[in-house]
């Protein structure tokens, strides 16, 4: 199954879940915000979101800095 | 005086999209510049140059010799003194038609609607999630348009928003208030200076209602590989600030 990570072609296994990915790509990380669909999902959600062909993931890290 | 605002302005007035009245719309506005660091530094001298009329200098840091590296608004002889009154000094050098209202100290929650009459756009340059958050929260019940700026490293964000219709930086980012502060790496200082460029940009296309502003899309520019893009970004309605969930 073919979903776009963070803009890019990623191959993903069928029934991935949100959580699986963000598990395998950023480790429990608050300063992390995980968008599917450029809906924010919270980190309690993750595991009920199971991704669909041609979905987009994004991992956006914070960025404090000014 | 109208002489020197037509040979001043004369290559903004010369884009269609701006014009003579664009230019006197940039003179009637006022924009609050909310930190005056490294983003702050060229958001704050875009828009002086730029024309725009008044300008609410918000930043209660005094200069220190390591904020030379990426704080362009400032030189060496002023290490010690307030940030928002080097930068009123410079701003009326470089513009001496800019109004101002300088402010020393943070933008504070009590005293932030005080801080923030009569401005039209804020332009969020902070250096910490804490205070994003609480700008982006008094932004919000002020309902003024706010444009945000971030770092890390050699990467830059930017969003702007319309309040209550387009997504806030709380919608991302809201749970971080009471995140620790971590010691900054970096930035390179060409980052602050090209997001507070494009901030600057965003501020006056709001201000003019003109082009399309990084609403509900979050742009991510990495320096280090110039990979440049956009994220698209929907309210959330569990949003501490704009979320409609906790609002009984
Ligand atoms: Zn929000």
């Amino acid at each position: 199954m073919k979903i776009y990570l963070n803009g890019e072609k990623f191959e993903g296994s069928e029934n991935l879940t949100l959580a699986d990915l963000v598990a395998r790509q950023a480790p429990s990380d608050r300063r992390v915000a995980v968008l599917h669909n450029g809906q924010v999902i919270t980190a309690d959600r993750l595991d009920s979101v199971h991704l669909a062909p041609d979905d987009r993931v994004e991992l956006v890290t914070l960025a404090p800095g000014g | 005086m109208r002489d020197d605002f037509q040979e001043r302005f004369a290559r903004q007035i010369s884009l269609p999209d701006i014009g003579e009245d664009g230019q006197r719309r940039l003179g009637r506005a006022t924009v609050a510049v909310v930190g005056l660091g490294g983003l702050g530094s060229p958001v704050a001298l875009y828009l002086a140059a730029a024309g725009v009329g008044t300008l609410v200098l918000i930043d209660g840091d005094r200069l220190e010799v390591s904020n030379l590296q990426r704080q362009v608004l400032y030189v060496a002889d002023e290490v010690g003194q307030f940030k928002a009154e080097c930068a009123d000094r410079r701003l009326h050098a470089l513009w001496p038609g800019l109004k101002t209202r300088v402010e020393p100290q943070p933008l504070a929650v009590d005293t932030a609607s005080g801080s923030l009459a009569g401005v039209d756009v804020i332009v969020e340059a902070t250096d910490r999630v804490a205070a994003k958050l609480m700008t982006a929260r008094v932004a919000h019940q002020l309902g003024k348009p706010c444009v945000h700026g971030g770092i890390i490293g050699f990467e830059g964000q930017i969003l702007t928003v319309q309040p209550g219709r387009t997504a806030c930086y709380g919608c991302l980012w809201s749970g971080l208030e009471n995140e620790p502060a971590r010691t900054p790496r970096g930035p390179l200082g060409a980052v602050p200076g090209v997001i507070g460029s494009l901030q600057a940009a965003e501020a006056i296309k709001v201000i003019l209602g003109i082009g399309r502003s990084l609403t509900d899309r979050l742009l991510i520019c990495n320096l280090l590989t110039m990979d440049w893009r956009t994220v698209d970004v929907r309210q959330n309605a569990g949003c501490a600030i704009c979320g409609t969930l906790h609002k009984i």
